[in-house]
């Protein structure tokens, strides 16, 4: 494994010189060219017409301005500059031939396979040289530019003395400023060997892979912050050009606008940069040596971590979603009241076994809403916020007050309720808020409110349901209790004929609440038979023999009801 | 390790604790064990699993 070592460096370091040599041989030539071109325009304007003291706008003077174009380049060509120019364009090779060199040593790459690479490249980079030096380009740049300078000089009125000093200043220059024929050459000619040497190792290192890039050259008094650090640093990885290149732009100077770590390779440390970035591929024990090894050992420690935190989140996540079944979805709620009651009554709904998970299953809208806005939905007495969450699923709406106590209005929702055993209901609590809500029922206000038997249950939410739920029911299998509450006295024909044959009065109501009419007698003995059966054949032993009948009477499965609301 | 490091191994603990999940536990143990810890990269409020790992108590985090 090659490594760079100081034999490599000084071959850099020579590839560097030769650059900054070749430049400087070809700007050598260039006071010398510009003299003769100066004399030889000299002796041409010499020859224009003259009057009083007016160079002429004639014929003659046109074609003989016309014809300085040839004088220029014959200038040119009779210079040493044509041999200054093939000399400069053979230093293309000995770049690449640096080039394979340093790679042959560094990334052990053969020059015959860098040769294929790297010959397109080159012969692109001196054919575009060689035009620019020679050719349209000169012409464009600079023959063009004196013809009609001289052009409007003459039309302006110029003498001779001023058309000699215009020339001077522009084909020879000044102590501040080069003449125009140096400075298209320099324009040309400057960092196109340094950039072709960029580009050549931009595509050595895009063809083989190479991943970092070693930053040689000199340092001088006024080298750039960030060739200084880059330098220093000795390695740069490809993977932190970008951060690299941001530090350059903020607290460098002279970078290239528009440098990436694509062109990086190209542009280095900015206009007319003297140093080189050498492409190769960063090996193991070369990290090791760099003290970059100790990255490589992290990351996979990185992994070993971030693969536990995954774990983590991803069991967090699964329990919370697990969670999230047995937590009423707030999207359902109906609610005008305030977030602590809503919250409130959520904790509520969520602290019973399988109600929210229920109510969520079945989409259940629940009106947690006041007395006022509360309304039958049967009768169609809703409020515009019940009205829109019925829009959610009209056939499957939960209302129950804060208290919770309320409506179900579904037609087949009951047949998914699921409610766990170890409820327990303590019996009738004629209490006076229970009292005062039979009493008030006729009055219209709180006629909905309160299911007695939920109330002394504890944690009530899920009782309350199945008595809503026992409505639901009563209104499937026996539709005229719907009629009995609008008072049709032919409601509830089935039921009250059974309790007329056994002799079961309002009154044996298993709760209070029970007692006020034969929809609640219904609600209230449903929910004593499924959450307290024990104790409603103890205590109420008519009732329940009642509602064995009544089951059977409306045809209901007794077992269902077990299978379906006390799982 | 890094303090980078300890940071996400407490959190990883915190979150794998909470929902009593011993198999990531076991893995972040697996991990601990396996690396030089300084003291003072533990992070605030995970002392207590650190110091588990550190004094080589193989029930330590939980895993039973």
């Amino acid at each position: 494994m090659a490594e760079f070592t100081d034999a490599i460096i000084k071959i850099i370091d020579k590839k560097i010189k030769t650059i900054d040599t070749a430049e400087l041989d070809l700007y050598g030539q260039l006071n010398d060219v510009e003299k003769i071109i100066f004399e030889d325009l000299k002796k041409a304007i010499n020859k224009l017409n003259v009057e009083g003291g007016t160079i002429q706008f004639d014929e003659k003077n046109i074609d003989l301005v016309n014809s300085l174009d040839r004088i220029m380049i014959d200038a040119i060509q009779g210079s040493t500059m044509p041999s200054a120019i093939t000399k400069y364009l053979r230093n293309f090779q000995t770049i690449s031939d640096f080039n394979f060199d340093i790679h042959k040593n560094v990334n052990d790459l053969s020059k015959s396979e860098l040769e294929k690479l790297v010959s397109p490249v080159q012969k692109l980079a001196v054919e575009t040289t060689l035009n620019g030096l020679t050719g349209s380009g000169v012409n464009t740049n600079f023959i063009e530019p004196v013809r009609q300078g001289i052009f409007q000089n003459i039309v302006a009125g110029t003498n001779r003395t001023q058309l000699e000093e215009y020339l001077r200043n522009y084909v020879l220059g000044n102590p501040n400023i080069d003449g125009l024929y140096s400075r298209y050459v320099k324009q040309v000619s400057r960092d196109a060997l340094g950039q072709f040497d960029g580009q050549t190792n931009a595509r050595i290192a895009d063809e083989f892979g190479l991943d970092a890039f070693r930053y040689v050259g000199s340092l001088i008094d006024d080298s750039r912050p960030q060739c200084r650090r880059w330098v220093g640093k000795r390695v740069l990885q490809k993977s932190e050009l970008q951060s690299e290149i941001n530090w350059a732009n903020n607290n460098g100077t002279g970078m290239i606008s528009g440098t990436t770590p694509d062109n990086f390779i190209v542009y280095r440390g900015g206009y007319n940069c003297r140093h080189a970035a050498i492409p190769f591929k960063l090996t193991k024990s070369q990290r090791e040596k760099l003290g970059l090894e100790q990255t490589k050992v992290e990351t996979k420690v990185d992994q070993q971590i971030n693969e536990v935190l995954n774990d983590a989140n991803k069991t967090n996540e699964k329990n919370q979603s697990a969670n999230k079944k047995n937590e009423y979805n707030s999207e359902f709620l109906a609610t005008t009241q305030s977030p602590s009651i809503q919250k409130n009554f959520i904790d509520l709904v969520n602290g019973q076994d399988g109600a929210a998970e229920i109510a969520n299953e079945k989409k259940t809208v629940v009106g947690l809403l006041n007395e006022s806005e509360r309304g039958n939905p049967s009768s169609n007495s809703n409020s515009d916020l019940w009205k829109s969450k019925q829009q959610i699923n009209p056939k499957q709406i939960a209302k129950v007050p804060s208290d919770a106590g309320g409506v179900c209005y579904t037609d087949n929702s009951m047949l998914s309720v699921l409610i766990k055993d170890n409820q327990k209901i303590e019996g009738r609590n004629y209490s006076d808020e229970c009292l005062m809500i039979s009493k008030t029922r006729f009055n219209g206000n709180k006629f909905w409110t309160i299911s007695s038997v939920s109330r002394v249950i504890d944690q009530n939410v899920a009782p309350t349901i199945t008595h809503e739920f026992a409505h639901l029911i009563h209104n499937k299998v026996d539709p005229n209790q719907i009629a009995f509450y609008r008072g049709d006295p032919k409601g509830h024909v089935k039921m009250k004929d059974l309790m007329k044959k056994l002799k079961i009065k309002l009154s044996d109501a298993p709760t209070k609440y029970g007692e006020v009419n034969h929809s609640e007698f219904w609600a209230e003995s449903f929910t004593a038979y499924v959450y307290a059966p024990e104790w409603l054949i103890e205590t109420h032993p008519k009732v329940s023999f009642f509602m064995d009948k009544l089951f059977d009477e409306y045809n209901i499965e007794k077992s269902t009801i077990t299978q379906y609301f006390k799982k | 390790m890094t303090i980078e490091q300890m940071t996400k191994l407490s959190e990883a603990t915190e979150i794998a604790s909470a929902n009593n999940d011993i198999e990531t536990l076991k893995k972040i143990y697996t991990i601990v064990k396996n690396e030089t810890i300084s003291n003072e990269l533990i992070p605030e409020g995970s002392e207590w699993f650190f110091a588990l790992i550190t004094s080589n108590q193989s029930i330590a985090i939980g895993v039973q």
